[in-house]
Formats: structure tokens, sequence, C-alpha cells
């Protein structure tokens, strides 16, 4: 395959792998996508592993992350960069609210949690008190 | 012919797959769903990746689809373009209806409106009184009062005429 003139390309994948070669930071990213089997008509997840440069070193294992085509393949296997993280892993941030979410809760309300509950154990102090 | 066991297994023929008619532009390189299993307000779009998913890969083979199952409180869908751009479309308590109309008029190719040859050269014919012939209003210009009228009828001027003047240029230069 040439690959002295890169196509665009956009993928999503996930980070699941972190290494170096020479001064360059790599990092493998599992994009998945859907193969159609043609005897059962059905789509299955078919994976593709890609080598990514990655030239700020911020992302961790388990990001899920935006990979475009470099202008031109650094080695032989090494053609795509990481454009952007689009959900970190632990810090997920929805992007409709711009809040900080857990699953279905956002974390701001555990953070209301936690607070109710330091409340409540000053109340009972006080009333403590007061009956003495 | 495939196995039609499972739920709906009316997805996974030839025909139904084809049937599809969701193009997305192709601009678009990903769209990633997300939405929560057993919300109320993800009903719709559950429905609709569950029915128009195939289909919608079947017409787009370059379109990488993402399902993300309960990562945000709130389930939308999002596109990812070739120049790095990303639209978002919020999905919170939409049925699968709405977001059908929703995608199909904002985020796929509308099919072009081809003329037919003919028809447009009719059009231009009749609108145009500088074209004449079949289709116009005229057939020639002779029709026309202030024009050389048609030698058909009336003989044209013998300076007009190629025969006359080619036999002219031979009389001079014989002489």
């Amino acid at each position: 395959m040439n690959r002295t003139g890169m196509a665009a390309m956009v993928r999503i994948g996930q980070v699941i792998k972190k290494s170096t070669r020479g001064d360059l930071n790599l990092v493998k990213v599992r994009a998945q996508n859907m193969k159609l089997d043609r005897r059962l008509m059905i789509y299955f997840p078919a994976k593709r592993d890609r080598w990514c440069v990655e030239q700020q070193n911020q992302t961790k294992i388990g990001d899920i992350v935006i990979m475009k085509n470099l202008p031109h393949a650094v080695d032989k296997d090494v053609f795509t960069k990481v454009n952007e993280v689009l959900y970190s892993v632990g810090n997920i941030k929805d992007p409709i609210t711009g809040r900080l979410c857990r699953g279905t809760e956002f974390i701001d309300e555990e953070q209301r949690a936690q607070e109710v509950g330091r409340r409540q154990v000053e109340q009972m102090t006080q009333k403590r008190t007061i009956i003495e | 012919m495939p196995f039609l066991k499972g739920v709906a297994p009316i997805r996974y023929t030839k025909a139904y797959l084809e049937a599809g008619k969701l193009i997305l532009q192709p601009e678009i390189r990903v769209m990633t769903i997300n939405y929560n299993v057993n919300q109320k307000a993800s009903s719709g779009i559950y429905k609709f990746q569950f029915w128009h998913l195939p289909q919608i890969k079947y017409k787009n083979h370059q379109l990488q689809i993402l399902r993300f199952k309960n990562m945000t409180p709130t389930p939308f869908i999002q596109f990812f373009f070739i120049n790095g751009e990303k639209q978002i479309i919020d999905v919170h308590g939409r049925t699968q209806e709405e977001i059908y109309d929703h995608i199909h008029n904002t985020f796929c190719e509308q099919p072009a409106v081809v003329k037919p040859y003919y028809e447009e050269r009719k059009k231009d014919c009749l609108f145009n009184p500088a074209n004449f012939g079949y289709h116009c209003r005229h057939w020639c210009i002779c029709e026309i009062p202030g024009q050389v009228p048609c030698p058909g009828y009336s003989k044209l001027p013998d300076n007009m005429r190629a025969k006359k003047n080619k036999e002219m240029q031979e009389q001079e230069k014989a002489t």
C-alpha cells in the first residue's frame, strides 16, 4: 500500500498500550468497527489496532481518543496521530452539559451528598450539647 | 439464506438492509451513539439503533459506528466530520421517529434533482427568443418581420447567393 500521500481519515479508538520509539511517544489504539458476516447478514465488531504518535504525553491506558492520519508515514507501521482525547478514563465529561460524570450520575451530586452527610454529623453533636 | 432466529430477525435480511434510506453526507466519518440501558429517556434512541443501525452501516460502508453504553447520564448521538468538526444531537426523551427525521433532514444527503436533458432544452428554447428550431418559438429567423425573407419563397439578391458569387469570381478570373 502506497503511504506517501496519506488520505484524510478520522477514527475513534481506545488506548491499549504505551511505548516509545526513539524520541516519539507512541500509543496503541484499538479502533472498533462493524463487519458484515455475509452468510448470517449480521454485523459483528471487528477491531483494528494502530500505533499512533502522541506528542503530549497526556493519554492514559483506557482513554477514548480521536485518531487522524499523519501527513507522511513516520515508520512502516506508524502513520496516525492522536488528535484529541474524547473521554479520559475516570474523568468523563458529558459533552452536552460539560459536567463531570460517572456512569449515569453526575459527580457533582455525589459531592453534595458527602456535604450533606457532614452536616448531619454536626447537627447530631450540637443536639447532644443542648440536651446536656 | 440467513438464519431467521432471534429478536426481530428481519433486520438480518438483505431486503431490509438495502431498504435503508439514511445515507449520510460523505464528510461524516464516525458516528457515536451514547445511551443508557434501563433508562426511560434512552428508550427512543435504543429503538432507533435497534432497528436502523444495520441499515445505516450497510448504506454507509466507510462510516465507523460506535455505541457507548452507560457512560453519561444524558443520551446523545455525535457525528465526527473529516475536517475535525463535531456535531451533537441531544436525544434525551425523544422518540425513534423524531430521531430518524432529525438525522434524515440535517445529516443525510438530499437526493439531487436531476432534470432530464430534453426538458431543460425545451424550457431554454421557449424562454430565449434568440433560439430557433425544434421546440422553439420560431422555426427560422425568416419568420420574424425585419429579417431577410425566406429564400424558399423569394429569391435572395445575387450578392447573397454563393452560386452567383462563385460564377462572378470565375468570370473575373477568366477576364
